[in-house]
């Protein structure tokens, strides 16, 4: 199970999506390296050569006691310690934008974690704050070019690395990768029990918001309107993303590529005509009110079955891209968007 | 009656070169310990010292708690930038000597492209560990060596390669180049590969660790003694095929060996920082405003002050959304654009010439 890539953060695949002009995948993909030893720019082992290269799914530490100082590299890794009683040991996170999908009570506790960084997680800061273990959502919370430590960097400095990683393969179909996240985790940590109750609340959660069945809900996920004439980029088979549509009773119309991202053309857009679509918040600036009439008005999109039938919600990529507490959230908000019967 | 604008000469075109060049050494050096001083984590002064000592002049004592962030993050860090930036600015120089054109840089030739084709091609197919820590900068330079010696074989004509053959044929190779890259990014669905992609499209200097940055450090300081040594050499080649001949040149055999030294300097720099634009282009010019169209002033000043720009820019872009990091590319011309255009404007109407 634990091979290959797990979610990445937004400002990260922005810069994918915009620097390369392609629908880049920085989330799970096929790659499928159980790496044995750390890895990243300029390794020494012999395992990876080259700037900027992320590490391949590194393997659960073996601690020979708690870690006493945690730092995570993103607030979706925060709340999962937090939930799972370890709160008081995060010393500092990166990207405490993940806390902003979290209800007011739960967002005061997370807030009260110090920033060590609002972006990805720069090395010296993380380090700075000498952490023995170092957790992220995403393998690509590590030794990105934008300056995040490597896995290896963090050996040196003596610190432990703990990654969400998914399964490589064909397309996800639910939220296991969350489930054992949380609970391989708690194991590292020494709070095994506690993680089997965090994924069963996640797990109940999911259960109970998935959908009646019938024909599954042919689903689109945007995170921005379609410019005219240029393809669209959208959440493909390997994303998170499709298994949470196909628990809310949805069909991810990308499903079928075997990417997290994938680009469809207008045209195959047009042909596919979605049912329902989900807007990602969270990655373009505007409001989701703004950011859902963009959608809508989208040329490629104004006519298809999800706007005429009123079927377009807006969930937090936070919750639906990577391994979240609130990923049953995100399955229920689809879900009732899915059930929803046209206006 | 016609009149004719006054020639100024160089700003510096009276300043012994020499002493110049020792005046920049020490302020690249300068700018070095206080770049190393500089990031997103305020260490005292006392204690970036301390560490520099500690690792230089040897001494006891544990390592602290900056330790690790002085030397083993900001360091090699530095170093490599200032080798990465004297690499490519001579590397400049030599282009723009070999085409006999001031806006030659080895991404006109096509050598970049080449170089991030190669290493783009080992990640998306082979993976970049088969070699283990050469891997990448081997297929970089490898890709760089095919890229020139296509260009060399598309601008051969009558038996030479002339220096407007060799601009045309490497703009055109770099546009392909350009497109295998952007095809072999489409292709994988690896999106560790894509992720390592990104780095050769952007530059960063962000991964440097020492034992590469020590052998960039050795090949550049190298190639830059050969480049020198042939600097009196250049100055024939821009007079011309003819012209060189005439003073004992043999331009199309020398123009073979720069080709050569270019090739291993750009596949060298490029192997470890990625694609870094504007130095090459930018800093060799520069250069030749400040001391004069000799080769033998502009080569040696072009080296220190490309080191001087990429040690700023990295730590500018490592400081200015502190702790966030901007791409270094934004900030080699933020950093040299302003100098370039001051230089410019204070020098005699914007002559850039080669001789």
């Amino acid at each position: 199970m634990r091979t290959a890539h797990s979610s990445p953060k937004p400002r990260r695949l922005a810069a994918l999506v915009l620097v390369a002009g392609l629908s880049l995948s920085a989330c799970a993909g096929e790659s499928a390296t159980p790496a044995a030893a750390p890895s990243s720019g300029m390794d020494m082992g012999g395992k990876k050569a080259g700037h900027g290269a992320p590490p391949a799914c590194p393997p659960l530490p073996r601690l020979d006691a708690p870690p006493k100082r945690i730092v995570t590299m993103d607030g979706g890794a925060a709340a999962i310690l937090t939930e799972l009683g370890l709160g008081d040991r995060i010393v500092g996170t990166a990207a405490p934008d993940f806390f902003a999908a979290f209800p007011p009570e739960k967002k005061a506790v997370l807030d009260r974690i110090p920033v060590l960084d609002p972006g990805q997680g720069n090395a010296e800061k993380v380090i700075d704050a000498r952490p023995d273990l170092v957790v992220g959502i995403s393998t690509y919370s590590f030794g990105g070019f934008d300056g995040t430590p490597t896995v290896d960097r963090l050996a040196q400095a003596g610190a432990k690395t703990l990654a969400a990683c998914k399964p490589s393969g064909g397309p996800v179909k639910d939220l296991s990768v969350t489930t054992k996240f949380v609970t391989d985790a708690a194991k590292v940590l020494g709070v095994a029990e506690q993680g089997e109750q965090l994924a069963a609340r996640i797990q109940s959660a999911v259960d109970s918001a998935k959908g009646a069945g019938g024909a599954p809900v042919r689903t689109l996920v945007v995170s921005r309107a379609p410019a005219a004439g240029q393809p669209v980029v959208t959440q493909g088979g390997t994303s998170l993303a499709t298994g949470a549509i196909t628990l809310a009773g949805g069909k991810n119309i990308a499903e079928d590529t075997t990417t997290d991202f994938a680009s469809l053309s207008a045209e195959e857009l047009v042909a596919r005509d979605p049912q329902a679509i989900v807007v990602l918040s969270g990655f373009a600036p505007e409001s989701d009110a703004d950011l859902v009439a963009a959608v809508r008005a989208s040329p490629v999109l104004a006519g298809s079955t999800a706007v005429r039938e009123n079927r377009v919600v807006v969930v937090p990529q936070s919750i639906l891209l990577s391994p979240s507490v609130l990923n049953g959230q995100a399955v229920a908000t689809i879900a009732a968007a899915l059930r929803k019967t046209a206006t | 009656m016609s009149t004719v604008a006054p020639q100024r000469s160089p700003l510096l075109a009276r300043v012994n070169i020499p002493l110049l060049a020792g005046v920049l050494l020490l302020l690249v050096l300068g700018s070095m310990v206080l770049a190393v001083g500089l990031g997103p984590v305020s260490v005292p002064p006392g204690e970036v010292a301390g560490i520099l000592a500690r690792h230089l002049f040897g001494g006891g004592g544990a390592p602290g708690r900056y330790d690790f962030i002085v030397w083993e993050l900001r360091a090699p860090r530095v170093v490599e930038g200032a080798f990465v930036g004297a690499g490519l600015a001579v590397a400049g120089v030599l282009t723009q000597a070999m085409t006999r054109n001031p806006l030659g840089d080895p991404y006109v030739l096509g050598l970049s492209s080449g170089a991030a084709v190669g290493a783009v091609l080992v990640i998306t197919t082979i993976g970049s560990a088969v070699l283990g820590l050469v891997t990448l900068p081997a297929a970089a330079f490898a890709g760089a060596l095919l890229a020139a010696t296509g260009v060399f074989l598309l601008a051969r004509a009558g038996g030479r390669a002339s220096p407007g053959r060799m601009v045309m044929a490497g703009i055109a190779l770099a546009q392909l180049l350009s497109g295998v890259v952007s095809f072999l990014l489409l292709r994988t669905k690896n999106p560790e590969a894509q992720q390592q992609v990104l780095f050769w499209l952007l530059g960063s200097l962000a991964g440097a660790q020492w034992p590469l940055t020590l052998a960039c450090m050795v090949l550049v300081g190298v190639l830059l003694v050969l480049s020198a040594a042939g600097a009196g050499r250049l100055n024939l080649l821009v007079l011309g095929d003819d012209g060189a001949a005439a003073l004992g040149l043999h331009a199309a055999r020398f123009r073979l060996l720069l080709l050569v030294v270019v090739t291993l300097l750009t596949g060298t720099v490029v192997a470890v920082s990625g694609s870094i634009g504007f130095v090459g282009l930018v800093v060799p010019n520069l250069s030749r405003l400040l001391v004069g169209a000799d080769h033998r002033r502009s080569l040696p000043v072009s080296a220190l002050l490309g080191a001087l720009v990429l040690v700023w820019a990295d730590t500018a872009a490592r400081l200015v959304l502190a702790p966030t990091e901007l791409p270094i590319g934004i900030l080699t011309a933020a950093v040299g654009v302003p100098v370039f255009l001051f230089v410019l404007r204070r020098s005699s109407a914007g002559v850039v010439g080669l001789s």
